[in-house]
This record gives structure tokens, sequence and C-alpha cells, in this order.
């Protein structure tokens, strides 16, 4: 390890800066020091004696003896120092001074004590030569406090000093072409060239790869350097925000054994998968989410403004065991802003994004459809539909009244609209106060052409701390969340949308609504509020009142506890009223006004309303301390208890007179015209937990964890478990014999073990129960019916994960090339599954779930990270992760397959079974050849006889093991600072996934019956004339894509998710307007996109539900001032 | 200090531990031991059990969508197994529930052993407790029968199982087994029951529901499937059993189309009632593409040819030609039909819902812009009432019988023909016909027989008996192995059309399908103790 000493001219001071984990210890000393000119205390070095012997080794290698045997250590510059002159030392219980007099006789050097700190320089520095002139100045942090304590060098040479208690520094006798170098533990290093300037005032930017950089471990925080678990961490200050509204999309890419995949949805309802290291059950997977310490589910990450959070960390292995019981699929936890101290800093940010769907499912034009409408008649043997003249006409154009060429894509879909996301944050504090205040607000504009949809949010959020006193701190976490979200009735609206004929109108040329789909006009949908809409109105509320209080008998020891309310209400409301198409009358000339098609006869109205209630307290006695310098404890024990309370109201009225009120109370009077509901659920969980953190001398490191966890969802006996973690660190870098290397900045070997529940099954499986439902009607009335419950299994209980994991961290090249591997095993057991294998449906018992699945996973994640500094104008980090899961299912009492190649049992979760399509039949004779279905004709699939048995049937579906869920994932970030500017990139791809591209787009491709397709079925059809064609024959009766590997696509894909670019305006400008920082930049999400859904125009992560939104494409403008 | 210390402690208080914090009761469920001791809450219970007996107006339609009379458009997802022979033991728990029936029924046949097992101890006034003893007997062996046709002797399963019990060995009972269980129970429930229910109890089980199933059940039990030596008592019994109903105050309602849309008339044995909040999809769902429905319901040209000619000739003859004797005009082919075939089939013409339907390629019923146009040339009429809305949700009201005279006499006039009693037969077949002013038929010996079949087709269609009839009366490997066929109407002048027969669909028969296959999974289950049924092994 370097080190290196730094003189002062001025005489009497020196600093010292050693790279290491001392080096916390040096920032304070150095603090000390400017600040109060140094008492030297001699107090250790006058008490401390040292014995040893000593023979010919090298001084560096004294100095290390004289480290281990005592506390002191030593800070010196083996430029200026001969540190490799080989020394003898005989000393026995003798005060420093002698041994160090001794070792120092003669040889021009001298060393100076501080307490434990020993300074050596050579006794007469030469002043430096080119004498000339002075230059002082101020340094601060970012929020303009100023910095004590900063080291300041001029380049290249060993004149420096730290500042002083006010953050100045004076430093005379500069050669005229000096660079000023300023540099601060966690903060960014600086260079200034000085020129002609008597000033050079610096602001130090905090470091974002700081070494010392502290995550979130779940109840606590911990030295990212002695971290022990597999934990993915994502600072929000490091990552560029990604402009879509959905925090959970903007993620994808940026953490190992993350897996993000973006479903679509609908505006204001994103739909996103979010997998920690793969689908590790047959049931939920979800992780569970934990926002400021406590549990919170509402709706994952996805409608968090990223504005108001500090960070984000994933605990993937039996560092989540602290959770217990709900700890099995991985844990999120965030962490929002606090204040720090300082005077206020008040940021704020504007983004404008125009926003459109990235991918348009590609249909097949009127001409393509109706040909293919033609060939379909024709090849049943019935007249075709259109004439040549008219196909013509469609080809052309030349009428586009009569015969039009509609893409209701094309006429319901904005290309681009607007979104904007404003926030407006204050943060600071005192030592008694601090505070982060934050409003954030987010508008998307209606994805539809003329539409009505709306979809606002509103997040609000304080975090106050306060010192009563020196031993009493008190928070106040506080965070309102209001969404209003107006969709249309979109239920149908994707089967609209394909199969409407391309050949209607959506509108006619005078503007009104045209037939559409049989009264459906996927325009009308989605431009008239009365055809129907869904407006959810919600509200989520949290507080958290906390108490820390450091008990002053015992050092370290400390009490704190919490308590918080959340209170979520959902308020929702959906109607269906009278809207109208218009039929036009080719011998009458009229239009003939027509109520479209709806789901209800008469206007109707649904109101629902849910509110949630939660109460979380929680208690933690704990106690740090480090003993002797080299051990430290960081233990503690906790209590927490929840409570969950539900209650919902619904209500309805049909036959509403008029549209102008749509308030239920002016819905119809007639009872029977009326209906109301409601219901109540409690839930509640009781835990005990603690940690043991035990660190020797930040060397090794170990740790214990547990939960013993209590869930009101199983019975008495079974309620409680619990769920142990254990892991260990060996700080390898820290030994002696890797300061032989160099190379190495940092070597950490890790691994871990934990046993941890998944509970997200439905509660009181374990009571035998009645529930109203299977209604009957007697004469015309309906009348309740009563439903028994399924066999009650008094035994229900968790499934457990038991999750190794074995990790190797290292940091090469002074942080140029970082490198994080993880090994992961993971087996999952007691599964809640029904005994399929064994209890036939002839006993009629409604099979409760039992505790007898299991499914391993295992994979690797890697994370590669390289940052350079190239010069103080141009710098780059890059950042790759990849993640491998596999999961194999290893029991989950499946009934025998008939055929070994059916087994779901030793596949992944989520493997189907497919028919394989080997190819098209090219002819009868063709068809004769291979075993087929009744009714197979030219142009069919052909369908592989997996059995070979000569027959096609369910037997020959064969089990394909790639899931939407994929078995890789990476990415890659880039990030480019030149200058002013800043470039970055995400990259996100996946392989090893199987995607359903075309059964919920079009399963059926019979354009007569069914409507329009994707024009991929055309590109290359089985024709008559093209009997080599590659895709099968319209009208495939019977032949429905679904079920068949052909309606299965390669889920692999690559995408360029997130790219900006930003400009940091020059502070001297910005200075004059009182504003302290201010960033305009361009951001882009989802750019580009290479994948094998391309042609057919779907989204390659949302698969093929058409009802659902493509994801965006978004491109925004955004500026952030800071004041 | 002390005031922070109290601080201290409240905040800890309010986690304080709690003994029972996690003893939470269900808020929407009862405990079973409310529910046995409470009259009402085990009559909700014998109410939801009705739901037992499939109908005809939801997605399947009965067995009728798998039978030659209607071509189930919406099928290519559903059935095409079926459609296409790639139906298997394994693949048949994916169609529809009156077909894929074993699940449903034994789940119901456990509720009702729950039942009969508390029953006994509820403190329960014991004319009350008969009378719902009796219902459930009537359901369960409504349940059993279907499995019996469809499936052929089945377990009987008369206890409770509990989880941790072997299920296996579990073997089939005979036909005859099932069938003398399901007379029991039928007899019990003719015991206590009243004859007809009224009220707000109609269409709860009656004494007559509870016969009239009785004759169907002792009817098929008769047919050459199940009486290879044609065991005459067999039809007697049927005979007897039918005759029991024929003078209870039953009289044909007058008009065929409008019997099945009215609750309740004069003609219903047994019915199912259906009302606006809680109704059926099958309103939509069969109304022609072109009145904005979906048009799923499509009358086969099988079933169109079976209609008489008003002078009662069929305007076939068997070998396909047209028949010299009935005036059928090919180019002109709807005119002086049976009126059951304008109360059943909406063909291309036809007035529904004020206009004149129009099937041919650019009508706007077989116009592009629906999810599904006919593929047969016609859509249903029957069963769909014009006055109800056309909307996605479940608005249809009209009833779906399960029992009514008309099939009572043609019933009777099936066992009375196997008797000897040609005349009687024909007496009832003659009342059927007449209800519609068809022609009495006069024939005799086996062309009789083939009459009463086909007026069984011709009456009863869509009504979930032509699936059974034809493999009862072991004609199916003929008449099954006839392709689907439909018609395509061309415009070739105003008001002037051509029609031209296609293939909907081929068909091939074979003797595996008298019964379905028990699914694979259960035979697995069973330790193999199940036998499955022929040709589906």
């Amino acid at each position: 390890m370097k080190k290196f000493g730094l003189y002062s001219p001025s005489g009497h001071r020196y600093a010292v800066i050693k790279k290491g984990l001392i080096i916390v210890k040096i920032t304070l000393l150095l603090i000390l020091i400017s600040t109060f000119n140094l008492l030297a205390t001699d107090t250790y070095s006058q008490t401390a004696r040292v014995s040893l012997k000593l023979n010919q080794i090298s001084l560096k290698q004294a100095l290390k003896e004289i480290e281990r045997s005592s506390e002191f250590y030593f800070l010196y510059n083996n430029e200026l120092v001969d540190v490799e002159r080989k020394v003898d030392i005989e000393a026995k219980n003798e005060q420093i001074n002698t041994i160090l007099d001794h070792l120092f006789a003669n040889q021009g050097v001298k060393y100076t004590v501080y307490d434990k700190q020993i300074v050596i320089s050579p006794a007469n520095m030469p002043l430096p030569q080119n004498v000339q002139r002075k230059i002082a100045g101020k340094v601060t942090d970012q929020s303009g406090a100023s910095l004590p304590g900063v080291t300041v060098v001029v380049k290249g040479t060993t004149t420096g000093l730290i500042t002083d208690g006010n953050g100045n520094y004076s430093l005379s006798n500069i050669p005229e072409n000096a660079v000023l170098q300023f540099s601060f533990i966690g903060m960014k290093s600086q260079e200034f060239v000085v020129g002609n300037k008597a000033t050079v005032n610096v602001a130090m930017v905090e470091e974002t790869i700081g070494i010392e950089e502290v995550v979130a471990i779940g109840y606590g925080t911990q030295k990212k350097t002695v971290v022990t678990g597999a934990v993915s961490a994502v600072n929000f200050k490091e990552i560029s925000v990604s402009p879509t509204p959905n925090l959970t999309q903007g993620l994808a890419g940026q953490m190992p054994g993350v897996i993000i995949n973006s479903r679509g949805g609908r505006f204001g309802k994103e739909v996103t998968d979010i997998f920690i290291r793969g689908k590790n059950t047959i049931n939920d997977a979800t992780p569970l989410y934990v926002i400021d310490g406590v549990v919170r589910n509402y709706e994952g990450l996805d409608r968090l403004d990223p504005n108001q959070i500090e960070s984000i960390t994933i605990l993937k292995d039996a560092s989540g065991a602290i959770y217990g019981s709900q700890a099995a699929n991985g844990v999120i936890l965030v962490t929002t802003k606090r204040g720090i101290k300082g005077k206020p800093i008040i940021d704020f940010s504007f983004n404008h994004g125009f926003a459109g769907p990235a991918r348009q499912i590609k249909m097949a034009d009127s001409y393509t459809f109706a040909s293919k409408v033609n060939l379909e008649n024709t090849l049943k043997g019935l007249a075709p539909q259109y004439t040549d003249a008219e196909l013509q006409k469609f080809k052309d154009g030349s009428d586009p009244v009569k015969y039009p060429n509609t893409n209701w894509y094309d006429e319901t879909l904005r290309k681009s609209r607007s979104q904007e996301k404003t926030n407006l944050s204050v943060r600071g504090g005192t030592d008694e106060v601090k505070y982060f205040l934050s409003l954030g607000m987010l508008n998307q504009d209606d994805p539809y052409i003329h539409g009505f949809g709306l979809n606002k949010q509103y997040n609000m959020l304080a975090n106050i701390d306060a010192n009563i006193n020196k031993n009493l701190t008190v928070s106040f976490n506080f965070s309102g969340r209001l969404d209003d979200i107006i969709t249309p009735f979109l239920n149908d609206f994707g089967d609209h949308a394909i199969q409407c004929f391309p050949t209607v109108l959506a509108k006619y040329p005078n503007g009104l609504y045209a037939d559409g789909r049989g009264s459906n006009n996927a325009l009308l949908m989605v431009q008239d509020k009365n055809y129907g809409y869904d407006s959810y109105a919600k509200a989520l509320i949290t507080n958290t009142l906390g108490a820390a209080y450091n008990i002053p008998w015992v050092k370290g020891l400390s009490l704190s506890g919490s308590y918080s309310y959340d209170y979520y209400k959902e308020y929702q409301k959906q109607y269906y009223g009278d809207a109208y198409i218009y039929k036009y009358n080719e011998t009458t000339g009229e239009y003939v006004k027509t109520r479209a098609s709806s789901r209800t006869p008469t206007p109707e109205l649904s109101n629902s309303w849910t509110q949630s209630v939660v109460k979380t307290a929680h208690s933690k006695l704990a106690f740090k301390r480090t003993i002797a310098e080299k051990h430290t404890i960081d233990a503690f024990l906790g209590y927490e208890q929840s409570k969950t309370d539900v209650v919902s109201l619904s209500a309805g009225r049909k036959q509403f007179i008029s549209g102008a009120i749509q308030e239920l109370f002016a819905g119809s009077s007639d009872k029977n015209q009326q209906s109301n509901s409601g219901f109540a659920s409690e839930a509640a969980y009781q835990n005990y937990f603690g940690r043991v953190l035990y660190d020797y001398m930040n060397k090794y490191m170990a740790q214990f964890q547990f939960r013993y966890d209590g869930s009101q969802n199983f019975p008495k006996e079974n309620r409680f478990g619990f769920f142990p973690g254990i892991s260990a660190g060996w700080l390898i870098s820290k030994e002696a014999f890797m300061e032989n290397v160099p190379v190495i900045d940092h070597l950490k070997l890790r691994a871990s073990w934990g046993k941890m529940g998944n509970d997200k099954v439905a509660a009181f499986q374990y009571l035998r129960s009645y529930g109203f439902g299977n209604n009957y009607s007697f004469n015309g009335t309906v009348v309740s019916g009563l439903v028994q419950s399924g066999v009650p299994n008094p035994n229900i209980t968790w499934e457990t994960a038991r999750t190794t994991d074995i990790g190797l961290e290292t940091r090469l090249w002074k942080g140029q090339l970082g490198l994080e591997m993880d090994y992961f095993y993971t087996k999952r057991e007691n599964i809640l599954t029904k005994r399929n294998a064994t209890v036939p449906s002839y006993v009629g018992l409604t099979l409760p779930n039992e505790n007898i699945g299991s499914v391993e996973n295992q994979g690797f994640e890697l994370l590669l990270s390289h940052n350079h500094e190239i010069n103080k104008d141009f710098r780059y980090t890059l950042s790759g992760n990849f993640t491998y899961a596999h999961s194999n299912v290893l029991d989950i009492d499946e009934v025998p397959q008939q055929e070994a190649y059916q087994k779901a049992t030793g596949m992944p979760i989520g493997s189907y079974m497919v028919y394989e399509i080997i190819g098209i039949f090219d002819d009868a004779a063709d068809v004769l050849r291979y075993p087929h279905l009744a009714g197979t004709a030219p142009g069919d699939l052909i369908r592989r006889d997996a059995n070979n048995d000569g027959v096609i049937n369910s037997f020959d579906r064969v089990r394909k093991g790639l899931t939407s869920i994929p078995e890789i994932q990476y990415g890659l970030t880039l990030r480019v600072g030149y200058k002013q500017f800043e470039i970055a990139a995400t990259l996100q791809g996946q392989a090893r996934a199987s995607v359903v591209g075309l059964a919920g787009v079009t399963s059926f491709y019979e354009p007569a019956s069914v409507g329009n397709f994707v024009s991929w079925f055309a590109e290359d059809g089985w024709t008559p004339e093209n009997p080599t064609g590659t895709r099968p024959r319209p009208g495939l009766y019977g032949q429905n894509v679904g079920g068949t590997s052909m309606a299965y696509f390669n889920g692999a894909f690559l995408r360029l998710k997130n790219a900006e670019i930003a400009y940091n305006l020059p502070k001297a400008l910005l200075s004059k307007f009182n504003v302290q920082a201010c960033r305009v930049f361009v951001t882009g999400y989802n750019l580009i996109s290479l994948d094998a859904l391309k042609d057919l125009g779907i989204d390659i992560e949302m698969g093929a539900n058409p009802d659902n939104l493509t994801p965006d494409r978004i491109i925004n403008i955004g500026v952030n001032l800071t004041f | 200090m002390k005031k922070i210390l109290l601080f201290i402690l409240a905040i800890n208080l309010l986690a304080s531990c709690n003994k029972d914090f996690l003893d939470l009761k269900p808020l929407n469920l009862l405990s079973e031991d409310v529910v046995w001791q409470d009259e009402k809450l085990i009559n909700t219970f014998v109410t939801a059990q009705y739901n037992a007996i499939p109908h005809g107006l939801d997605g399947g339609g009965d067995v009728a969508i798998y039978s030659d009379e209607v071509w189930f458009q919406a099928n290519r997802g559903l059935g095409w197994e079926w459609a296409t022979d790639a139906i298997t033991a394994d693949n048949v728990t994916s169609m529809s529930v009156s077909f894929n029936y074993w699940a449903t029924a034994y789940s119901y046949i456990n509720n009702m052993n729950v039942f009969f097992e508390k029953i006994e101890s509820a403190p329960v006034e014991a004319s009350s407790k008969n009378q719902m003893i009796a219902q459930m007997k009537f359901i369960r062996a409504f349940v059993y029968s279907r499995l019996l046709w469809n499936y052929g002797g089945v377990p009987i399963i008369d206890k409770v199982f509990n989880l941790s019990e072997s299920f296996q060995g579990v073997t089939r009972n005979s036909y005859q087994e099932v069938l003398n269980y399901i007379l029991s129970d039928l007899n019990d429930a003719i015991a206590t029951l009243a004859a007809k229910q009224t009220g707000a109890n109609a269409g709860r089980a009656s004494g007559d529901a509870a016969r009239a199933l009785k004759a169907r059940l002792l009817l098929y039990d008769a047919s050459p499937l199940n009486n290879p030596t044609n065991d005459l008592t067999k039809w007697q019994a049927a005979s007897d059993a039918s005759a029991a109903l024929l003078n209870s105050g039953y009289s044909l309602y007058p008009d065929y189309g409008k019997l099945f849309l009215i609750d309740g008339n004069s003609e219903i044995i047994f019915q199912r009632y259906f009302n606006a909040s809680a109704g059926t999809p099958f309103n939509s769902w069969a109304t022609t593409t072109g009145s904005n429905g979906r048009g799923w319901y499509t009358p086969t040209q099988n079933l169109v040819d079976a209609f008489e000619m008003t002078n009662g000739e069929l305007p076939f003859l068997a070998d396909g030609t047209v028949n010299p004797d009935s005036g059928y005009d090919p180019s002109n082919p709807y005119i002086n039909r049976d009126p059951r075939f304008y109360a059943t089939v909406l063909y291309n013409g036809a007035m529904f819902r004020n206009y004149a339907i129009e099937v041919y390629p650019g009508g706007r019923d077989l116009k592009p812009g629906n999810d599904a146009s006919t593929l047969t040339g016609y859509y249903l009429r029957k069963f769909v009432d014009p006055a109800q809305p056309i909307a996605l949700g479940n608005y249809g009201v009209n009833p779906w019988i399960f029992f009514r005279l008309g099939e009572v006499y043609l019933n009777y006039a099936e066992a009375q023909f196997q008797l000897g009693h040609e005349d009687v037969a024909r007496t009832y077949v003659n009342l059927v016909r007449t209800r519609v002013g068809m022609p009495d038929i006069t024939e005799s010996g086996a062309e009789l027989l083939v009459r009463i079949w086909h007026e069984r087709q011709v009456e009863l269609n869509y009504e979930g008996h032509r699936f059974r009839d034809v493999r009862r009366w072991k004609i199916a490997p003929q008449t099954e192995s006839l392709p689907i066929m439909g018609t395509q109407a061309a415009l070739v002048a105003p008001g002037k059309y051509t029609y031209k027969p296609v293939v909907v669909s081929k068909r091939n028969w074979s003797d595996k399908l008298y019964y379905l296959p028990i699914p694979r999974d259960e035979i697995i289950k069973s330790g193999n103790s199940l036998i499955q049924n022929p040709g589906w092994q």
C-alpha cells in the first residue's frame, strides 16, 4: 500500500493521507489539527511500551511490526524517506520515542508523534526552487457549507496543507503553472490550474463510488465493504432516472439478479414483473417491499417518485432472513431522502416527455385482408367475398370512403403525447432538526387520439429528524400519494382494434362514427366517455413516528421504537352509458343512429370504495460498540407487530335516464335495478427478530440474524416459524500478504446461508368454513346459496426457502475495475400446492393447498464496473451486470404423464406444453405423407407426431422449458462526463426466454369469419400458388396456432432502455442568478429494441395481450435546478 | 429525563406483545357448526346444489354443440379437439362442463354427502328436513343420471372422504347398480315432494320433475345401447314412467316458438329460471351478427334438412336426391316447411329483429366485422328472445327447460311402439305434430319407428337429446359419420338467391364415442382400479 506524506513549508503542520480504512480516523484527525491547532496529547505515546526484536529487516517492515504490536501507525512518503534500508531493533518495554530515535539516528529524517499517529519526513525538506506567488481560497461542499480538512496540494510537488475550520486555505510560493489538487475523503478529487488567479474557490462534489458507501440491510445499515450478504443497491444519485412514470420499469437492467419486465398494461396501471433471481415458486413470487423500514406492498415501486428516493437495496440471499416469513422472494428496501445538516438546498426539477407506443401491432391492410378472405372462401368451396375490381380499389385507394384501408391502431393511438413530471424539494437542517420535504406531480396525457383519459399523481413526502437532547432523537416520516386515473373501458379494445376489418371506416367523412365491428367501434370506445369508463381515485397516506434513545449508562446501547399508520383508499367508478354509431343506408342515403353495442343494455354505474389501514409498531434494543479498536459488535433485538384492516363497500344502479349526472342517486329508483355489497377482512403479523454483526478489524466479518415470525394465515400450532440467516466475509485485501499486490484495492470473499419463508397464501385455509355464493333462481328470483370451503388443512404452513450464496468482490487498479460474482442456490420447499397426483376427483373434495412442492433455483450473477478519469475534463464509467437463474421443479405432485416429454417435474417453473409445428403441408399428397388431424388440408400446420404412434392427439404435445421469465438477463450502463456534459446509456438484454407472440393477438387466422390478422401471416403465407409458404393458409379451422410452437417466439432481446445527454451550466454564470447548479438534459426511454417480434410489431416484453398498451418510447427534456 | 423515558416507554408500549394478537377469525365466512344448526343456512346450502345440473344456455349449450344439430362457431377455441378427432382421455378435461362432467359431478356429490351426513343431527323439524332430503336426492339422481349417460357405470360415492385416507381402489359400479341407485333416490323424491312446486318454490325439485327424469332414464335404459336383448319389461317400465305424467295437468303450449321463452308455461315440468341480474349470455351469443350478436350457435344443414315440408314429406330421400312428392324447391328451399323450422332456424331472408336476415357474401349477417359469422349459413332462433337486449353481459332471462310434456309424449310413443302399441305411439307423436299444424303420421312398423325417431330430432332439437339419442338408438355410426353441412347463398338478382351445399366439417365415427373417456388422471389416481371405457385406453 502506497503512502505519501505532505510537507508544508510553513513548517509545523503535517498532513498525511493513507489510503485504506484508517482513512476516517485520519480525516477526523485532520479536522482536529486544522481546527484546534493540535494540542499534542501524548498520552498513548508516553504510556505505551513496545517490545520487539528484529534483525536486518527493511525499515518498512520494521514500522509494520511496530504497528502490529501496538496501536501506533506510521505515515510517510516512500519517495522521500528511504524505507527499504535494513535496520535492527531490539527493544524491551521501551517508549516509542526511544525506538524511533534509534531507527532514525543520523538519517536526516525526523518524526512527529501525534498520539498514536507518527509522521515521518525528511528533516530538511528542500524548499521549492521557483518561489513566486500566493494563492488562497475557500473550499465548500455542494451545498456551500465550508469544508475543513480538505487536502490542497500543488500537483507534482509535496507542497500542500489542509483547509482550516472555515474551509479556507492559503498557499504561498506557488509556481505560475501550478495545478492545485483538492482531495477529501468521500469527495471527488478536483484539480484547478492556478494561472494568474489569486483566489481559487472550490466546491467539492461527493464521491459516488466511495469506499465508505453505506447500504441498507434491513433494520439498519452497514458499510458496503463489510457487507457479507448478496445485496444490490441503487443509489439514486448514480443512476440516470428514467423518464418512464413507472419506477419499476425505469430500473430495468440496472441491477444484477433483479429481473424486470414491462408487461404493458393500461394507462396509469402498468403491469410490471419483478423477480429476484428468477421465479422460485409456483405460487406468488413477488418480492417484499419495505419502504423506510415498514412493510408496504402498495403497488410495489411502480408509483414512487424517484426524486424522493435516496436508495433502493435488494436483499437477495440470507440477508433477507431478517424479514422471515415474507422474505423468500427477496426483499426490496426503499430509503427515502432525509434532511442533512446545512443551509437549505432547494431542488426543482421539471420534465416534459413525448411518449408514444414503441411498437404498434402490424395489421394486414385492406387489400391483403380482402385477398385472404377470398382465399379462405375459395378453399372452403365458397364464392369469393370481393370481386377483382373491389380488390383493386382496396389496393389503389381510389375510393377511400367505400373501399377504405383502415388501420385501427393508427386511428386510435396517438403517436406522441405529453407527460410532465415536476418535483420541488427542500433539504437542510441544523444540529437539532433536519428536514427533507418534497412535492412531486405527474401528469400523463391520454394515449388515444382525442381520448378522455386522465392520469394524475401527486406525491408528497416529509421526513423530519429532531435531536431532543444528546441522547434522544425523534423522527417523523409522512408520505401522501394521490392518484386520479380515468381510462376508457378497454376490456375489448384489443379484440376490436385487431379483429375489426380494415375494409370498414372508423368515421364517415362527415365525422359521424361508423359501424365499426358489430357496432363496436374501437375509436368510439376511446373517444366517447359514454361508451364506458373506469375511474380510480386512490390515496395512500403513510406516517411513521419513531424515536431512538442512547441509553447513557451503557456505552453503545440504544433503544428505539416506531409506530406507523398507513391509510389506503381506493374509490372506483365504472360507468357504461349510451354511445352511438351510425349505419349508413345506401339506398336512402341516411345515417341511422344506433346505440353502440355495450356491455350493458341500459346505462349503469357501479361504485366501490375500499379502505385499508395498516398499523405497524416495532421496538428495538441495539448495541453497537467497537472494543479495543478491533472488535466491532453491532447487535439488536427487536419486536414488531402489524395489523391490517380492510373494509369495502360497493353499490350500483342501472337504467340511468340521463348520462348528465353519473352518480348513484341518478340511477333507477327501482330496487331491482340497484345493488350493493360490502366485505371486511383483517390480517396480522407478530414477530421477534435480531441480528449480531461481528467485525474483527474490518477484516473478518460474521453475521447472524433471525426472525421468529408469526402469521395469522396459519393455525395456532404452525403460526410461528424460526428463520435464521448466517453469513461471513473475509476482506482478503486487508491481510498483510496482500500488501505486495498493489493492483488489488479490495478483495472480499463472502458466503451466506439462510432460511426464509413465503406466506403469500390465502388465510384461514386451516378452518372449515362456508361462504355465500353459488346462487340459484327460483321463480325468477335469485336465492342465495352456501358454499363449503375446501377441505381444511390443519397443517398448513409457510413455504420455506433455503438459500446459499457465495460471493467474491474485488476492486482493482484504484477502483478502475470492479468485479462482483455470486453463485446462488435456493431450494424452496413446502410449496403450497394441491395433491394432484394422489387425490382423484371422484372423492369430490376441494383440495386444500398442502406444503408438498419443492423447486430448486440456481445460477450466478456478475457485476463488472470500470471507472476511468482520463483527465480533468473527461471521465467515464462502464458497468455491466449479468444474471443466470435456472429453476427446476423437483416435486409438484404431478400426475404421471403418459409421455415422458410431457413431465413438468424436472422442468423450470412455468413450463408449458405445445404441439410442435414442423412445417406447413404443401399439397394433398403432402398431407397424406404425415399423420394429421381430421380435416387437415394443404396449407395447414404440420404437428409433430411426437410419440410416433401415427395419430396426432394431445399426447403429441411437448413440454417446453423456456418461459416468459428469462433465464439470462444482462444490462450495461455507460456514463461519460466531458467538461460540463454528461452522457449516459443503459442497455437491457435478456435471453433464454420464450414469449407468446401470436396467441393473444390472433389465435385464429380466419379472416372471413373472425376478422383482421397480423400481416405476419400473409408474408410468405401458403397459397395454392405458393405451396411452400412458411405461414399457414387462412381459415385454419381447429388449427388454432395458440397451442402450438408457432405462437411462441424467442424471448431474447437487447434494447437501449435509457439514454441521456445532460449539460451542467457553468457555475460562473449561475452564481449571477443565485443558482447553485443547473442541469438540462434530454432523456430517451425504450429507444431501440432488437428482438424476434419486430416483424409483428409486438413488444417482446409484454407478450401478446392485445388489450394492454405497448410500453412507450419516451423522449424527455428536463431541467434540474438547485438553489 | 423522566419525560424522555416516558416517551420511549410509550412508543414501546404501543408495540407491546399481545398474546391474542394473531387470533383472528375470517370476517366473510361462516363456521361449520353455525351452518348445520340453522335451518335457513342449511336450506341455502341445498339451494346451491341445484347448480350441479348443467343447463344449455351457457357457452357449452349442453351437449348439443357436439351433435349434428348445431355447429358451435366459437368452439374453434373450446372444442376443436372434438371436431378434429384429437380428443383423448387426456384433453377431455378441456371441454365444456356438460361434456366433461366428471369432476364437477363428484364435487357436487361430495356436497350432498356432506349434507346427508350432517342433516341427521341438525335441529330441523322433520317435515322440513324431509323436503330438503328429497330435493337433494333428486339433484343427486340427476347428477348420477348424467354421469351414467356420459360414461356408463361410474363409482357410487356415498361417503365423505377425509384427506388422510386412501383414495385408491375405488371401482366403477355397474350400469345397473348406478341405475338402481338413481331410481331409489327418485322414488324417495317422488314420495316426498309435491308433484308441482309453485310460488316462490317454482323451479325447485318436484315430484313430477323426478317422474320426468325417471321416464327419460328408463327410456334410455330400454334402448338398444343398454338393452341388447330388447327386454320388453324395460320398455314397459319406461312406458309406465312416462304414463305417470300424461294426465298430470300439463298441456302442450300452443306456440312452439314462445314455449322456450315463457317461464312456467303449461308444458313445462321442470325448468331453470333466470333473471336479469343472474341471466345467461345465450341471447347475445346466439343472435345474428348483423344484429350485433355473436352468432355462435349455428344450425347445421343436417338439422335443416330434417324439417319436413308442410305436407309431411321430407325434402330429401335417403339417397340425397330431392323427394319428388315433397314439393321442395332447391332454389327456394325455405318455403312450406314445418313451422318448427321457422321457430328454430334463421335462414337467408328470415325476418328477425325487424329485418330480413342476409346470409350471403356481402349481406348484413355474413359481413366482415364480427368475431364469427356463420359457417353453416344459418343462425339459431330457438331460445332467442328478440325482446331481450344485445349486450355482452348475462342479460338473458328465458328459461332452460329440463323436462316438458312434449318430450314425455315422445318418450311414451317410443316405448309404446316397442311394446307393440303402434296406434298409441302414432297418437302421441301426432299430438306433438298437431300442436304445430303438421299432418298426422300414418306409418307403421319399422317406418313408424323412423318417424318417431325423426320426430324427436325435430321437436327436441337443441335441447340436449340428439347427442344421446343417436347413441342409444345405435344409429350414431351412420349419423355421426356424415359431415356437418351448411349452405352458401349467393345473391344473383335482387331478391333472387342460389344455394350451394358446403362441407363445414368432416367427421369420423368410432365406436369408442358411444361413451366419453374418463379423464386419464382419474384412472392413474385410482391406482388403476377404475377401468377406462373401451377405445380410450
